[in-house]
């Protein structure tokens, strides 16, 4: 593959096209390495599946609970500046 | 001792603790600072009681609030360890051969991965795999990935230039991949 920029490389292409705002359109190079190795084929569709992944993670409600010793213990905390009706200083 | 009023954040508290710790929770993958920027929370939210406006709902006002606490954290824990150096960290030659090729080429995943795996399943994976990746790797993942900053603030954040930021991401990428992969988390079934 001579002059094709090397499996090491594309993976930090493809890394960074995660991370771009505005990401350069494929060099010709890089199309050409990625139809021949199914390496960084099977890499890039991995780097996608990571991505959606964190997006259905972040915007998923269920979730879980505050543990009840937690909430005791936090409310504790806010119920010491009740004797004086105001927020903490 | 007679029972006072219930203040303003043991109201928000017992309707939005849930919230606040599962947002924290799913972004930090670390329960005990979770528990105490909840609290951090309520505390600051209390002091400036007056600061929230009423056109945005109190959970979403509350939620901004311990999002600005996280990313704080994060930036804390960053700035407390040494950046990595460049050339400190070796992941890209432990992956790739000195000709560049794969030495240790991606396995196949599951035909529909994301249909594989409950969320929590997914962040506690995730969360025991960045344990393992160096600092700076993992609070520039972290920030882009779970809070969803663009690089040119998260490198902001953190005090590093974008291009550094790039291969701290790709690094901890490559991490990642492997050791979810190496925890059998993702592997095809066998044909």
């Amino acid at each position: 593959m001579m002059g094709l920029p090397s499996c090491r490389e594309v993976a930090a292409l493809l890394s960074r096209e995660q991370d771009d705002t505005a990401p350069t359109p494929r060099s010709l190079s890089l199309r050409l390495h990625l139809l021949m190795c199914r390496h960084c084929r099977r890499y890039e569709r991995q780097l996608t599946w990571l991505r959606r992944s964190f997006i259905r993670v972040r915007a998923n409600p269920v979730a879980p609970k505050l543990p009840a010793h937690t909430r005791a213990r936090i409310r504790k905390r806010l119920r010491r500046h009740d004797d004086f009706h105001s927020p903490p200083g | 001792m007679t029972e006072t009023a219930q203040s303003p954040a043991e109201g928000w508290l017992e309707r939005h603790g849930d919230a606040l710790y599962a947002f924290a929770l799913r972004r930090l993958c670390d329960p005990v600072t979770v528990e105490d920027l909840v609290q951090e929370t309520l505390l600051a939210a209390w002091r400036s009681h007056a600061a929230f406006r009423a056109e945005s709902t109190e959970r979403t006002w509350l939620i901004g609030i311990l999002k600005h606490k996280c990313i704080d954290e994060i930036r804390r824990q960053q700035r407390s360890a040494i950046v990595d150096a460049m050339g400190d960290d070796d992941v890209e030659s432990q992956v790739f051969r000195a000709n560049g090729r794969w030495r240790e080429p991606p396995a196949a995943w599951g035909g529909d991965p994301l249909r594989q795996l409950e969320n929590d399943a997914f962040m506690n994976a995730v969360g025991h795999c960045l344990d393992n990746v160096p600092t700076a790797q993992r609070a520039s993942f972290v920030m882009r990935e779970l809070y969803d900053q663009d690089t040119a603030v998260t490198s902001e954040h953190l005090g590093v230039s974008q291009n550094h930021l790039y291969v701290l991401l790709h690094r901890a990428r490559l991490r990642l991949r492997r050791c979810l992969e190496k925890n059998g988390f993702v592997v095809e079934e066998r044909q």
